[in-house]
């Protein structure tokens, strides 16, 4: 024979009323301890450069107080002009590591600085930009440039102009992610793209240009011979190889990218680290990407062929701890440049090569023990340089010849 | 009708109370920052096995693996803290954003990086070059295993047999 003491009833009410007290209790003890001692970010380093068609060179960053600015020099960055704050509305500007403001000059007197705008949900983004047409002495208020208005992820883009003075833009996109009847069956994101004929005033359609690219790295692109845009970028081949992918913009989509790099470096993972391409004096293309080969993570240098495929065998930057490498050539002058933290600061360090990637020498070309961005080339005419922002400053590097 | 319901929507309501106080007290309270002697001393005063994913808010693959390894944790009824370290804010910056999702809210603790990124990368370990998640499976006294991206059964079952 059972005794009850309570109704049942009682007992789920009783049982009811402990959860609710334990829930409450715990969510004042989380209230207690929620943290909120604000603190003041570290700077936001990332900045796009690029040189004016007059031979001043342009900087675009945010300034410590975030403020969208362009800053400019007219010795090759020995001196600076004042920084010019630029108007961005209520836009939050992503300028840390892969994600940087760009800024691009085209024909006649146009102008445009771009940059992925962070939305409120996480992983979502807005591909931003302002435009000028009088050589960058006034800018438009910031626009969208694709089509797509979700608030899902256009980020990581790249600008460029092509040899006939059309914008092409290209970025990370997830719209086909979210409509994957299954969304953990589908590998990474994809790389959309755009085109404008007339300096960034109207865009042509969101293209896309290949599905299942990586989620998190920049991409790379390069004037091909015949005056298109080639782009590089991390791809995700199936089931997971997280290698580099190849495209001619304007040629017709395939089934599968050109694979460009054969590390096969199979990873669910993000590596932040976007590839880099400059075209050969010999035909075909320089490339440097961050990947995983046989247990051996590297910064690799290769060649690729015309149509994007791999040349000979990739080798390894001579720096174990290179990352975050990029390269720019001028005819056969090619300056692969990366950083590298020892321990105690990080190293800015450059290999050169006057023979179209035959041969290299190494050159260190600065260190520091302060924060800083990954480095930057760009190019004047035949020579070639490297800009490397850190907390104190802007360091610009005559690289070649 | 509603007397012959009452006590099993009382049970549900209780039932829902409990999961849910469960889950906030489990959650993290707070941003803690993961500075220059964080790791060292992490380690160093580490009673009991402990999983750490080092994150970053533009990891597409950081959520599942945090609650790949929540659930495996709860499946292997293993006495462990799961912990994450978010690589890209800074304590203080966004907090409260950090705290509401829901894949940081299965850690017990959370960090966020308090300085230079390399810098810190460099002190957990000089061969890891910033890819996420990147997972440190740790036991007391003994060295770490890193896996980039999500650990596979083997990673944990050799976790898990070098606790005992």
């Amino acid at each position: 024979m059972t005794i009850r003491l309570f109704p049942a009833r009682w007992r789920t009410i009783a049982l009811a009323l402990l959860g609710a007290l334990y829930a409450s209790a715990a969510l004042a003890q989380h209230a207690e301890h929620a943290p909120a001692k604000p603190k003041k970010r570290a700077p936001a380093l990332a900045m796009g450069a690029a040189f004016a068609p007059s031979g001043e060179l342009w900087v675009v960053a945010l300034d410590e107080q975030q403020r969208l600015t362009v800053q400019t020099s007219a010795d090759e960055g020995k001196t600076w002009a004042a920084p010019r704050v630029l108007a961005r509305g209520d836009d939050a500007i992503s300028a840390d590591g892969e994600n940087r403001p760009k800024i691009a000059f085209g024909p006649s007197g146009q102008v445009v600085i771009s940059y992925t705008q962070p939305l409120a949900r996480p992983y979502t983004g807005a591909i931003r930009m302002l435009r000028s047409t009088d050589g960058g002495r006034s800018f438009s208020a910031p626009f969208t440039v694709h089509a797509d208005r979700q608030v899902i992820t256009h980020r990581f883009e790249s600008i460029a102009f092509d040899a006939q003075g059309t914008l092409h833009t290209l970025w990370v996109d997830k719209r086909d992610l979210e409509a994957a009847a299954s969304k953990k069956d589908y590998r990474g994101a994809a790389i959309y793209r755009n085109e404008s004929r007339d300096g960034g005033a109207s865009f042509g359609p969101d293209i896309k240009l290949a599905e299942h690219s990586c989620e998190c790295c920049r991409i790379a692109l390069a004037p091909s011979p015949d005056g298109r845009l080639a782009a590089m970028w991390r791809h995700v081949f199936a089931p997971n190889q997280r290698d580099h992918a190849f495209a001619l913009l304007g040629e017709a989509p395939k089934a599968e990218p050109v694979r460009a790099s054969q590390d096969r470096w199979a990873v669910d993972a993000c590596p932040h680290h976007g590839p880099g391409l400059t075209p050969a004096a010999q035909g075909g293309y320089h490339a440097v990407w961050f990947g995983e080969r046989a247990g051996v993570a590297a910064a690799r240098y290769g060649r690729l062929a015309a149509d994007g495929s791999p040349q000979g065998e990739a080798q390894p930057l001579p720096d174990e701890g290179a990352e975050h490498a990029d390269l720019i050539s001028a005819g056969a002058t090619l300056a692969i440049v990366w950083r590298s933290y020892d321990g105690q600061a990080t190293r800015l360090r450059a290999w050169l090569s006057r023979d179209d990637g035959r041969s290299f020498s190494l050159q260190e070309l600065d260190a520091s023990p302060d924060d800083n961005d990954h480095p930057r080339l760009v190019r004047r005419g035949e020579r070639l340089f490297a800009l490397w922002r850190t907390t104190k400053g802007i360091h610009v590097h005559a690289l070649l010849p | 009708m509603s007397t012959l319901c009452f006590p099993k929507l009382a049970a549900a309501a209780g039932l829902i109370a409990l999961v849910a106080g469960w889950q906030v007290a489990a959650a993290p309270r707070g941003i803690e920052p993961f500075a220059a002697g964080t790791w060292g001393a992490l380690q160093s005063s580490l009673k009991k096995p402990a999983l750490v994913v080092f994150s970053s808010t533009s990891c597409g693959n950081c959520p599942a693996v945090m609650e790949q390894l929540s659930a495996e944790l709860r499946r292997r009824h293993v006495d462990g803290t799961l912990m994450a370290v978010v690589t890209d804010m800074a304590p203080g910056e966004d907090d409260a954003h950090l705290l509401r999702q829901a894949h940081y809210r299965v850690a017990e603790r959370l960090f966020a990086f308090d300085g230079q990124a390399p810098a810190l990368r460099h002190a957990v370990n000089p061969a890891w070059r910033g890819a996420t998640p990147y997972v440190g499976l740790l036991v007391p006294g003994q060295p770490v295993r890193w896996v980039t991206g999500a650990p596979s059964a083997a990673d944990l079952d050799a976790w898990a047999a070098a606790r005992r």
